[in-house]
């Protein structure tokens, strides 16, 4: 057995570089909430990260980066961790580097050799799941090995990257993607170069503003394709809900400090607004939905390989709501300033939307878990 | 052999002998009369139940929105945001189609307004929550640019001071008729007085931000007001200012000239949505108004702001109806089209009862307006705030449920779902935060429930 990646007396002072980082190098270029930051200050970021330890690199020596040793109870609470206290600042750029982790960390595991661009900051992304949804039940028994005819079909269509397109939220600097894909009757994985994919531009859209969305598709001739297993296709979507709630869960942080600092300052009524009982429901129920992330977080955080991915399925479907109803609830404890775009609240609901949206979304997240039976 | 062309997934097709659609044929002619098995579009046959002004006005809001309003919408949305002053020669040239219209002059029956003399017979509360619902149901934005100054125009109305009719809205309606737009703005809140604006509680313990002091022959004001919901192109505007030395129970109503030396719209806030429509900072340094520009006298502008509020709350709950319908019919011709495993999302039993909630909702909210509306001659305090309450936190609701019904497609600003949500979120915040408007309920409601609070009185009805 491997000895730990990290002590766990490491991992408090780890998540305190991370602090350190995301506040002196991260949020002096995302400090305005109307003006995204710019690709070029993205990637100097990036690089710095990456220089840094907490994005990906030499997948040889993959260290305490995000993602990099799942199996370690402590390095994925450290990547939990960093990954909100990272959102806490932007959670563009965090959502950006936990898809370029996914996709190193999924490469590793699949055996796709990357070379030193495939290896540089960002130039990797991944798209865990399907052109719509998560294929009803039939992803579930897929994993579960129950699949039948109608799955196969389903399945077929899901992940038919040739005729269907599927939107790709990343950063501009996206050079290769690894994705599903179904193969000759096989669920498989493609890694593909940016030049071999039909991209059609999307407009700015809801939230992220650091990140862009493009249509994608490709054919089964482009990059290359080898066959993936229950065990690494569980493993990806556990890792990215994973990384989705904690992103999630760093930028309900952001609101929460916002509206609690805004409501002990803003006078109405005679008092500051903080005094009375309408803003203090409000309050509290920010506080409760940052409690149950915590709660949630903190009992996933286990070796990969004891997650169940029906249990991040649950948590999704649970957290999501919860935490955009924080986010509105930031922006009307401002009342008419948070609605606008450079105050805060209302880019971290627009923020917190579009987490909801990824990887399938929720609404079909009760067929998944019908699906998947008893745990 | 049932062919899916015929009928959706879980369901007979309409000729199928079990289907209720084909047995209510061989009904009896008199059962036929008081059972229905109609496939009328919802929309059209809501319309064919309202008096038919009323439907006729419907239908007209709807044309107009369809053919002036959606080509700009998604154009408007997008634009950097503009310098106060500065707007695009397509939105200019669609409000002189609006007046030239009617749409910002119907609050009046003819010759004064546009209303028409059948339509006089319904409130203009009702009538403005049916244009309203239209509009915003293509562009919230958009809406919002012909509907504030409606707003900006009901002091001017509830003065009940003919003269002030005569002398300042007459012209702001003839002008409009003339294709000329004349825009007029509401001016209540300031930047230390959101709620404090719109709530009697608050406003006991505010200073005033705008101040009016006596000069010879009128009045001068200075201060800000903020977040002025067309501020930025009106040629007048309705300013709510405290006299000098007074408080808030001093507030009066006054009309000013936006030409006025020492006005100044400062800047146009960047919204999250309906972005057409500019929300401006507004600067008054020594604006003289003179003394026949105080309107309904002085002192008398708190009650006027409650009553103009009382008034716009029940369209703005239209408002939040015109989003859930728009969220709703996109994401069900979303689930129509979009194809999943073969089939289209609509085949799915699932989808089929996310989309009947969102109807569902979206009619339940727009029954509650209708109902309030109807009888809106005098609205309300109570009425209007719980309408504007409720319909808008449904509203937003709705939206969300049109979203996820979209999974990842839904951040994409091409399904349009997405504006619709940054649009509908701000009907929760304007015309009063819902949690003021709440308050507004209890407000008006105390003088039955405190004697509630004795043992022996009467049962209270809700």
């Amino acid at each position: 057995m491997a000895p730990a990646l990290l002590a766990t007396d490491d991992l408090q002072p780890l998540l305190d570089e991370v602090t350190r980082f995301s506040t002196t190098e991260m949020a002096p270029i995302t400090q305005r909430p109307d003006l995204p930051a710019s690709a070029e200050a993205i990637s100097k970021l990036s690089q710095a990260a990456y220089d840094f330890g907490i994005l990906p690199g030499d997948d040889q020596n993959p260290g305490f980066a995000l993602w990099a040793q799942p199996e370690d109870a402590n390095a994925l609470a450290f990547s939990i961790g960093a990954l909100k206290q990272l959102a806490s600042v932007n959670a563009g750029i965090a959502l950006a580097w936990h898809r370029n982790a996914l996709a190193c960390f999924l490469a590793r595991s699949i055996g796709f050799r990357l070379n030193e661009t495939q290896q540089a900051p960002l130039a990797l992304t991944a798209i865990p799941t399907g052109h719509h949804g998560l294929a009803r039940g039939s992803l579930a028994r897929w994993l579960r090995r129950r699949v039948t005819d109608e799955d196969q079909s389903m399945l077929a269509d899901w992940l038919d990257r040739n005729t269907c397109n599927t939107p790709l939220t990343a950063p501009p600097q996206w050079q290769n993607l690894i994705w599903p894909v179904w193969h000759e009757g096989v669920m498989s994985w493609q890694l593909v170069h940016r030049s071999e994919i039909a991209i059609t531009p999307c407009r700015p859209q809801h939230g992220l503003d650091e990140l862009g969305t493009w249509q994608v598709s490709a054919g089964p001739a482009n990059g290359e394709i080898v066959g993936a297993t229950q065990q690494q296709v569980s493993s990806m979507l556990v890792l990215d809900a994973l990384g989705l709630l904690a992103i999630a869960a760093g930028t309900n942080q952001h609101g929460a400090a916002m509206a609690g600092e805004f409501a002990s300052l803003r006078r109405q009524g005679g008092r500051v607004i903080s005094q009375h009982a309408a803003v203090q429901t409000m309050l509290a129920k920010i506080q409760q939905a940052r409690w149950e992330a915590e709660m949630v977080l903190s009992g996933l955080t286990r070796p990969l390989s004891r997650l169940s991915l029906k249990e991040l399925m649950m948590a999704r479907q649970q957290l999501h709501p919860r935490l955009c109803m924080a986010a509105n609830l930031a922006m009307q404890v401002h009342g008419g300033i948070g609605y606008m775009q450079d105050c805060g609240p209302e880019k971290l609901l627009r923020d917190q939307n579009m987490l909801r949206f990824q990887s399938g979304g929720t609404r079909e997240i009760p067929l998944f878990i019908h699906a998947w039976g008893e745990i | 052999m049932i062919n899916r062309a015929m009928h959706l997934e879980g369901h007979l097709p309409a000729d199928h002998r079990l289907a209720p659609h084909w047995q209510f044929a061989a009904l009896p002619r008199i059962a036929q009369q008081i059972t229905s098995y109609q496939r009328d579009d919802l929309w059209a046959s809501d319309t064919r139940r309202l008096p038919a002004p009323l439907a006729q006005l419907r239908r007209r809001a709807r044309t107009f929105a369809e053919t002036y309003l959606a080509p700009l919408s998604a154009e408007a949305d997008l634009a950097m945001h503009t310098v106060p002053g500065q707007h695009p020669p397509a939105i200019t040239d669609m409000l002189k189609v609006a007046a030239r219209e009617g749409w910002l002059s119907y609050f009046l029956p003819r010759p004064l307004g546009s209303m028409s003399w059948k339509r006089s017979l319904y409130p203009p509360v009702w009538q403005s929550s049916l244009v309203v619902e239209e509009f915003s149901r293509v562009c919230g934005g958009l809406m919002l640019l012909l509907s504030a100054h409606h707003l900006g125009c009901i002091p001017l109305l509830l003065s009940g001071d003919i003269k002030v009719i005569r002398r300042f809205l007459a012209p702001v309606y003839r002008s409009c008729h003339k294709g000329d737009p004349h825009l007029v703005a509401f001016a209540i809140t300031e930047p230390g007085a959101g709620s404090d604006a719109e709530d009697g509680h608050g406003a006991r313990d505010y200073k005033p931000g705008v101040v009016a002091s006596r000069c010879q022959g009128g009045w001068k004001l200075n201060g800000r007001k903020c977040f002025i919901s067309g501020g930025d192109m009106a040629r007048t505007l309705t300013v709510f200012a405290a006299l000098e030395g007074e408080g808030m129970e001093s507030w009066t109503c006054f009309y000013v000239d936006a030409a006025s030396p020492g006005f100044r719209v400062a800047r146009n806030e960047m919204k999250m949505g309906m972005r057409a429509s500019g929300a401006a900072d507004l600067e008054f340094t020594e604006v003289f108004v003179p003394d026949s520009h105080v309107i309904g006298g002085l002192r008398k502008g708190w009650v006027l702001n409650r009553a103009s509020l009382n008034t716009s709350r029940i369209p703005v709950a239209s408002m939040a109806v015109g989003f859930a319908r728009a969220a709703t019919e996109q994401a069900t011709t979303f689930a129509c089209r979009y194809q999943l495993g073969g089939k289209a999302l609509i085949h799915y039993q699932d989808v089929q009862q996310h989309i009947a909630t969102m109807v569902a909702e979206t009619r339940a909210i727009r029954s509650m307006v209708w109902q309030e509306a109807r009888n809106a001659w005098k609205p309300r305090q109570l009425n209007a705030s719980a309408c504007k309450f409720h319909a808008t936190n449904r509203a937003q609701i709705v939206v969300e449920m049109a979203l996820d019904l979209l999974a990842d497609q839904g951040g994409l600003q091409e399904q349009k779902i997405e504006k619709i949500f940054r649009d509908v979120r701000l009907t929760r915040i304007f015309e009063g935060t819902n949690q003021i408007n709440q308050l507004s309920v209890i407000e008006d409601w105390q003088d039955q429930l405190l004697p509630l609070c004795s043992p022996s009185s009467a049962p209270i009805g809700v």
